[in-house]
């Protein structure tokens, strides 16, 4: 069963988002922070991450940093709300996989998952 | 209301607790950044705080909220970059927004419920943001074919030297694919990894200045192969449709490699990386109640045991027996001290939602106020955090409209023009101390003692001879107001007189000290738990009663003849005063007057609110820890009772409630003011 590692401190958004994700099959590691993030990421070692962008202390940019920094073949999907784009092409240009746009239906993030993962 | 499809009760749940949060924070954020506006960690707190709002009421399906929340995003956003400055406007549009969020998260609560209309709202925050966002370019489809033109054409050229292919691809978007500028960045990015963009339509330029709708076109050169290409792409969400076409000559269609097998996972099991669990109250009350019962059944269980023991003395069995209960009486208590602890939470629950209150007040009084908090951290059981939010908003009303005065007067009374009000708490044994602090214009005990003789509080004579002390907390007594003339907060002589009969029915206490023209302090003393309480029980006609301990000033012995008799009421000497006497069997109606039997008795004086009444009983029997449990399904509003408990044997008492005891007492007594007083003289001549 692949891992996925679903990162927000917004504790609605990841539980729902958990919630999907392990009724299609898939293992889900959550994250409430940037820092709970690296520290999770390096235990469970999972298959992809949800990566939320507006998050306190570490932001999702930050967090893909250091994340790449310690797998540089991360697949990491940010998660963002709407009037982010830019933050996301510069997520992308950092090397994020994909993206996924709040609110999410189910289908969207369990395509981004199926294509991070392939 | 409707919900978004998916969304069951118990993602409802967990939203609006985490909604609530949100809403609180904002409440407490928002105040403090009128006074902080230059703290970037407070702006990226409220910030984060309606965009989590945002995110997730649009998740549940509550567009009104996610639509407010957003609205008030986007000025908080303009805050934040420093396009806008912190203003009381700002400040005001931006709690009427979250006054309005409020009403919208109660419609959950009641779906049948009136929608709140967001329309005003959204626009004084929508007139505060200096330029409107701009929405995404929504540019006509590019129906243009690409068209390499001239500087393109050598490029591709030189590629191909190098050995590359030329490619030319057209990707197609799902027509409801949120962002394609930004799905077509990633196209860009993806395929410029494996090769050279040679030119695209529309433009990498065009393309972040969103002019895109859902078709782009893209010639690239590159030395891998179409499959390759096809696959790299196919890892992009919402894409519709790929066509990859060789530019000039045809290459073999090699066959992709196999995708890297998953990464398996060895084994682990999902690591809690959260060290917290949120429970239900109800359950917390519940677990509360069956440790209670636990309690109630290890006392019972040992003494079982002792009894055993005193029949079997050396038996094996007992003793073993014997051993073992005595480590279950451990454990129980550890569990019940655990237990309790859990219930613990701490005061910041309560304060937290007073910063709002006091600017609001401050604001409608046209004052100035500091106010300070201190010790939010500071546990009590829950119980008693739900008693402290009257008292203290209470307080707080009383401190801001009689205390603090106007600015000019501070001014010229040589303090600064705001004034503080500091709200702290601290434990002490077991009790948590509360003080509201201010430092205005105090309480003037001249003024007090001659608005009491107005008021026909007492008798003037009593009044006079009351130290300043004394006069002040008459404050507290019904009917006195001294504000010299009414407000809508207070003022109306009604509030302190409440604050003091709810505290002390919870077992606590309150007063008041002053300093003229210094200022006021409030002390606020509550027990740490409502759910044990330590009570002396007593015994009469065979019924055992418990008197909660907080209440008893003292207990004794009482001679029959000790008691005299005055106007039909009973009263006895104590210390010199004349005290009324509640015989506990007649006040309940377990046997009459006529019919008693013993001569001696036994007396528990009791107090609530400065009046003092004694209890009289057949015996005293011994102080215990007592699980309160309530009576309410059983005997609804409270007539001398508060509640039961079970004692280690199964017999179950009743807890009296003395205030309303007293407060009986006290109208028949009030009735029969003036014969008491006559024969208080009498008495003290005899």
């Amino acid at each position: 069963m692949a891992t996925v590692m679903v990162v927000d401190d917004a504790m609605f958004m990841r539980k729902k988002c958990a919630q999907v994700l392990s009724q299609n099959g898939y293992a889900v590691v959550e994250a409430a922070s940037g820092a709970e993030a690296l520290t999770a990421y390096q235990q469970e070692k999972p298959d992809c991450v949800l990566l939320d962008i507006t998050m306190p202390d570490m932001d999702g940019i930050e967090a893909l940093k250091e994340l790449l920094k310690v797998d540089p073949n991360a697949k990491v999907s940010m998660c963002s709300a709407m009037g982010q784009q830019g933050i996301v092409i510069e997520a992308l240009k950092l090397g994020a996989k994909d993206f996924v746009v709040k609110p999410f239906d189910v289908a969207r993030v369990i395509g981004s998952v199926k294509k991070l993962i392939g | 209301m409707d919900l978004a499809a998916g969304i069951t009760p118990e993602d409802l749940d967990l939203f609006i607790q985490e909604a609530d949060e949100q809403l609180q924070l904002l409440d407490e954020d928002i105040v403090r950044l009128e006074k902080e506006s230059g703290n970037p960690d407070l702006m990226q707190e409220i910030f984060r705080a309606a965009h989590t709002l945002k995110g997730s009421s649009a998740m549940v399906g509550h567009q009104r909220l996610s639509d407010l929340a957003h609205a008030m995003e986007s000025v908080l956003d303009q805050v934040r970059k420093g396009m806008l400055a912190v203003s009381p406007s700002i400040i005001d549009a931006l709690l009427h927004g979250l006054d309005v969020m409020r009403l919208l998260r109660k419609e959950l609560d009641s779906p049948d419920s009136k929608p709140a209309d967001i329309t005003n709202a959204v626009a004084e925050l929508s007139a505060l943001v200096t330029t409107n966002e701009q929405p995404v370019k929504q540019v006509a489809e590019h129906s243009g074919v690409l068209v390499p033109d001239a500087e393109a054409q050598t490029r591709l050229e030189k590629a191909c030297q190098e050995g590359k292919q030329a490619y030319f691809i057209k990707v197609s978007f799902n027509k409801e694919s949120h962002w394609t500028a930004v799905r077509s960045f990633q196209v860009i990015n993806s395929l410029s990894a494996i090769g050279e963009i040679i030119v695209s339509l529309p433009t990498a330029q065009e393309i972040e200045e969103g002019k895109i709708n859902h078709l782009f076109q893209i010639l690239v050169a590159s030395k891998n192969s179409a499959e390759d290409i096809r696959e790299l792409l196919t890892g992009i969400s919402e894409i519709e449709n790929i066509e990859i076409n060789v530019h000039e000559k045809e290459i073999s269609g090699e066959a992709a490699k196999a995708t890297g097998s998953d990464s398996t996972v060895t084994g682990k099991e999902d690591t809690k990386l959260s060290h917290t669990v949120r429970v239900d109250v109800s359950r917390l009350d519940t677990l509360m109640e069956q440790v209670g019962e636990l309690v109630i059944n290890r006392n019972q269980i040992s003494q079982l045991g002792r009894m055993l023991a005193e029949k079997y003395h050396e038996d094996e069995i007992i003793v073993a027996f014997g051993d073992s209960l005595s480590q279950i009486a451990k454990i129980v208590s550890t569990l019940q001290q655990d237990v309790m602890s859990i219930r613990l939470l701490p005061v910041e629950i309560v304060f937290s939602t007073l910063p709002r209150m006091v600017r609001d007040i401050a604001r409608k009084e046209n004052k100035k106020v500091e106010f300070i908090i201190e010790g939010q951290e500071t546990e009590v059981d829950r119980s008693v955090i739900e008693q402290l939010r009257d008292p203290l908003i209470h307080m707080l009303r009383n401190s801001i409209d009689h205390g603090i005065e106007a600015p000019d007067k501070r001014r010229s009374a040589g303090k600064p023009e705001a004034g503080t009000i500091r709200l702290s708490a601290m434990h002490e044994q077991d009790n948590i101390v509360i003080t509201v602090k201010d430092d205005g214009k105090g309480v003037d005990p001249k003024l007090i003692r001659k608005s009491a003789i107005d008021k026909k509080i007492d008798m003037p004579e009593n009044i006079s001879k009351l130290t300043d002390h004394e006069a002040v907390n008459l404050i507290f007594n019904s009917g006195l107001s001294t504000a010299s003339e009414v407000t809508d907060v207070s003022g109306r002589g009604v509030g302190l007189d409440v604050v003091k009969t709810n505290i002390e029915s919870l077992g606590g206490s309150v007063s008041v000290e002053s300093v003229p023209g210094q200022g006021t302090t409030f002390t606020l003393t509550l027990p740490l738990t409502l759910a044990i309480i330590p009570a002396l029980l007593v015994s009469t006609v065979g019924t055992i009663c418990a008197i909660p301990l907080s209440s008893i000033v003292e207990a004794g012995k009482l001679d029959v003849k000790e008691i005299q008799t005055v106007r039909g009421k009973e009263v006895t000497l104590f210390r010199g005063d004349v005290l009324p006497l509640l015989r506990l069997d007649e006040v309940f109606g377990w046997s009459d007057k006529n019919n008693r039997s013993g001569e001696a008795l036994h007396m528990v004086v009791v107090k609530f609110s400065g009046s003092r009444v004694g209890l009289v009983v057949e015996e005293l029997l011994e102080q215990q820890e007592l699980v309160v449990k309530s009576l309410d399904h059983f005997i609804g509003e409270s007539n001398g009772i508060t509640g039961a408990s079970i004692l280690g044997d199964g017999r179950v008492v009743l807890i009296l409630d003395v205030a309303s005891l007293i407060r009986g007492a006290i109208t028949e007594r009030n009735n029969n003011k003036i014969k008491i007083k006559s024969s208080v003289s009498r008495l003290s001549i005899k």
